[in-house]
């Protein structure tokens, strides 16, 4: 058989045979090169992905900075997921092409220069010194490598020579500014009239046939939408909690079995020798920093001092001036080999080199402060609280199952499960899907209260978890679907609504007109008033920051268009109270930037100048956007209706 | 292709062949390797020449974040010598010209604007350069230069940019109604100093 296929193995056959099997070997792993992932791809700029992955993470870290920032006010449903994951992306587009035409444009951050950087932050430093165990916690922490955190940074660096290249070098001319103080401080006197619309409408009353198509016209405006309400079981750890009964014996037994968790660890001090070796190194570095330490621990024992030697070979620039000294050490807190050494050692003696991500150390341990054991009494108060939160934890997990299955096997009544928990269930007041008040706001009773199954089949609802580790259960006792508020109940406000508009129509036809008038020069505004025997108010001058006139009369004021000598410009607004007003702004004084003095000046021109920056940053970003070829897949855009 | 009959005509063959194309085989490798390797060269020359360039910027930015003036100008110099064509030489221009502007020296705060206009190959610095040296000549009453410099801008995210700076010359040489068009479309396109657009608009009638 074997002496077959050798004989066959020949000919060109064979040779195609090894072409076939030789592709998949020289191609295998190609992609990894290729920086093709296997990921799904939401988005392309210029030739760089996207991925969905990074898209949902970002959207992920969007909502909780937003829970962060909103507390307890905080609800998933007042973000719509589309318009969120929108902007999410939109963001995420911005960012790249930015980065895309850094890369196009070479601009560079050296290794060095980065690691220089990391090393400045104070978050990583210790005595002023950067230390390596803070910077190594820290990015941990932040589910990061040194890698991909070293590659941020220098993305952040990038950008921020992106930033002084061309946002902090905009300059404020000399032009802009006076032109900016001379508005910015300019004072417009200004006069007003007030013609009343609630005179001009007098004791008009709507007819009852009035008011009828008026409710129908808008009824829309006096809908009540569907709402319920309900009853239900709340569980929380005060519910639970409140009744529980607490002994000495309990406590002291409880004590005894979390000893370890009331006792402070045991802290040690020590000093250490690093020689740097990377994680990755390769066998020779590795060889060449483990001699090296070795030759350290030899040089120690041979009684030369450990201070002097930390200070002359140490690579820890955080420790290494301090004669190797990194402070007291507890557990959690050093890498795991460091730590189990540090905790093997007695007092002054050297250990033997051990090796972590950093390299090699050579450890002491100077001196040992015991955590000891607080005694019982002392810790009364903590032991108690602690006892009452796990009882608590223990007994709502149990009763909450309870509930679960008490509400499950009597599906049409709450009652079984109160009188087993011995609880009285709660009844809410109507609420819509915009949710209630207090327990009843969240977005996860509103979907249980208004689900089929609890709202249509009259069911209780399934185990609502809400936060802090409360649960309810919940069954709609009451149901009303949207309707129309009945005429009766409207009445009095429809005629309120009615009596205003009218008013408001009135004073504003009147004011318009009289405008016309005014804007042609027949008639002055004192004259009018006169005439009119409308009330004309004494004419001020007034800022833009004003508040002597209403905010809407001074805006309107300072909408006017520059008045020409002798000439006032005049405009009309009507206010929401159904008044109209006419002004009149008669002369302009315009701000004057040669009164300010110098520091003044100085600072105005620099405000003026950021914001130019800024907005010119944005410009080329929008710029540079319009210029690159961006491609959303199309399941990213039904995603996020783009 | 046929079979060969014994182990010792295979061996012959192969020689054979070695003879005939030995040498271009060897060319071709030591060629390809020559390419590759000139390559990846030049990569790493352009990466470390990069580096160098951000690594003086970096230097330079310091100073004019000092407000130095003078180390500015020096370091500045420097590196718009070795990396002219770099954006780093632009940025560093851009910087410059706002150091010198606010220093009092319009004329050479111009020649640096001017000299990004010409020089930059990135078309989003060079218009970006183009409205600063517009608005500079807006504030030497240079209005001739100021209107071309902004005449027939391009739709795209500079036009309000350009726009309100035609507005500008406009209303300096007294042609109101065609500055608050130029305004009201300049604001519409989004332009850097908003507010003040705004106020001056508003100032025209609106």
């Amino acid at each position: 058989m074997l002496l077959a296929i050798r004989e066959r193995a020949q000919g060109w056959f064979a040779w195609l045979i090894v072409g076939f099997i030789t592709i998949p070997f020289a191609l295998w792993g190609i992609q990894s090169y290729l920086g093709v992932s296997g990921d799904p791809v939401a988005v392309t700029v210029d030739g760089s992905e996207i991925t969905q992955r990074q898209v949902e993470r970002q959207v992920r870290e969007f909502r909780d900075r937003l829970r962060e920032q909103m507390g307890k006010a905080y609800r998933p449903e007042l973000f719509d997921d589309q318009l969120l994951r929108q902007q999410v992306i939109e963001q995420m587009i911005n960012e790249r092409v930015l980065a895309e035409t850094a890369d196009d444009w070479n601009l560079r951050i050296s290794d060095d220069f980065v690691r220089q950087y990391i090393q400045s932050i104070p978050y990583f430093q210790n005595n002023g010194k950067f230390n390596a165990q803070a910077y190594n916690t820290a990015v941990r922490n932040q589910g990061m490598t040194q890698r991909s955190f070293e590659d941020s940074v220098r993305q952040d660096l990038v950008m921020q020579q992106m930033r002084n290249g061309i946002a902090v070098s905009a300059i404020a001319t000399d032009f802009e500014l006076s032109e900016s103080i001379r508005l910015r401080d300019q004072e417009r006197e200004t006069s007003y009239l007030t013609i009343s619309g609630k005179e001009l409408a007098g004791d008009f009353q709507p007819s009852d046939e009035e008011i009828k198509n008026y409710y129908e016209e808008h009824a829309q405006a006096y809908m009540v939408p569907e709402r319920v309400k309900v009853e239900y079981i709340l569980l929380s750890p005060e519910v639970v909690g409140a009744g529980l009964e607490v002994t000495d014996e309990k406590l002291r037994a409880y004590y005894e079995q979390h000893k370890d968790e009331f006792q402070a660890p045991e802290e040690r001090r020590v000093r250490h020798i690093l020689i740097q070796v990377a994680e990755n190194a390769d066998d020779a570095a590795v060889e060449a920093a483990k001699a090296k330490i070795e030759d350290i621990a030899k040089r120690l024992e041979n009684g030369e001092n450990f201070e002097v030697l930390a200070k002359e070979f140490s690579d820890d620039p955080g420790s290494r001036d301090q004669g190797g000294d990194v402070g007291w050490v507890s557990p959690g807190l050093m890498a795991k080999a460091f730590e189990d050494e540090a905790y093997s050692l007695e007092v002054d003696t050297l250990g033997k080199p051990v090796r972590t991500p950093f390299g090699f150390h050579l450890l002491e341990v100077t001196e040992i402060k015991s955590g000891g054991e607080g005694s019982f009494d002392a810790l009364y108060d903590k032991i108690e609280t602690a006892y009452r939160r796990n009882e608590a934890e223990q007994l709502l997990f149990d009763q909450a199952e309870q509930l679960a299955d008490l509400s499950y096997e009597t599906p049409d009544s709450l009652v079984p499960a109160a009188e087993v928990l011995q609880l009285e269930p709660q009844q809410s007041d109507w609420f819509d899907r915009r949710g209630g008040k207090g327990i009843l706001a969240s977005a996860k009773v509103v979907a249980a209260a208004f689900s089929e199954d609890v709202l249509l089949e009259n069911h209780n609802s399934e185990l609502i978890e809400l936060e802090d580790d409360q649960v309810l259960v919940l069954r709609v006792v009451e149901h009303e679907a949207e309707h129309l508020q009945a005429f009766d109940e409207v009445k009095e406000k429809i005629i309120a609504t009615m009596k205003r508009e009218k008013a408001s129509h009135l004073a504003k036809a009147r004011g318009e007109e009289s405008l016309q008038a005014l804007q042609t020069g027949a008639v002055s505004l004192a004259q009018l008033a006169r005439e009119q025997g409308w009330k004309l108010g004494q004419a001020t001058k007034i800022k833009r920051n004003s508040t002597t006139l209403p905010a809407v009369i001074r805006d309107a004021a300072f909408g006017l268009a520059r008045p020409e000598p002798g000439k006032p410009s005049v405009g009309g607004v009507a206010l929401g109270d159904g008044d109209y007003v006419l002004l009149a702004v008669s002369k302009i004084l315009d701000g004057d930037p040669s009164k300010l003095d110098e520091a003044v000046r100085k600072v105005a021109r620099e405000q003026l100048a950021r914001a130019k920056g800024d907005a010119q940053f944005n410009l080329m970003g929008k710029y540079l956007r319009k210029h690159a070829d961006i491609e959303i897949a199309t399941d990213t855009e039904a995603a996020t209706g783009y | 292709m046929s079979t060969y009959q014994t182990e010792e005509e295979q061996v012959e063959a192969i020689k054979k062949w070695w003879k005939e194309n030995g040498k271009s085989v060897i060319g071709g490798i030591v060629l390809g390797l020559v390419v590759v390797g000139g390559g990846k060269g030049w990569l790493e020359y352009q990466r470390v020449q990069a580096e160098n360039a951000s690594a003086s910027f970096e230097g330079f930015s310091q100073a004019a974040y000092n407000g130095d003036l003078e180390a500015a100008e020096q370091r500045g110099k420097i590196l718009l010598d070795e990396y002219k064509g770099s954006a780093y030489a632009m940025f560093t221009a851009l910087e410059l010209a706002q150091l010198q502007y606010q220093s009092g020296n319009k004329d050479k705060a111009r020649v640096q604007l001017q000299w990004v206009l010409d020089n930059a190959k990135q078309e989003a610095i060079s218009q970006l350069a183009k409205i600063r040296l517009a608005r500079l000549m807006l504030d030497m009453q240079a209005y001739d230069e100021a209107f071309d410099l902004t005449a027939n801008p391009a739709e795209d995210a500079y036009q309000g940019e350009f726009l309100s700076i035609q507005g500008e010359v406009k209303l300096a040489r007294g042609d109101r109604e065609a500055a608050r068009t130029a305004f009201s479309r300049a604001l519409e396109k989004g332009v850097s100093n908003p507010s003040l657009i705004r106020m001056k608009l508003m100032e025209l009638g609106g």
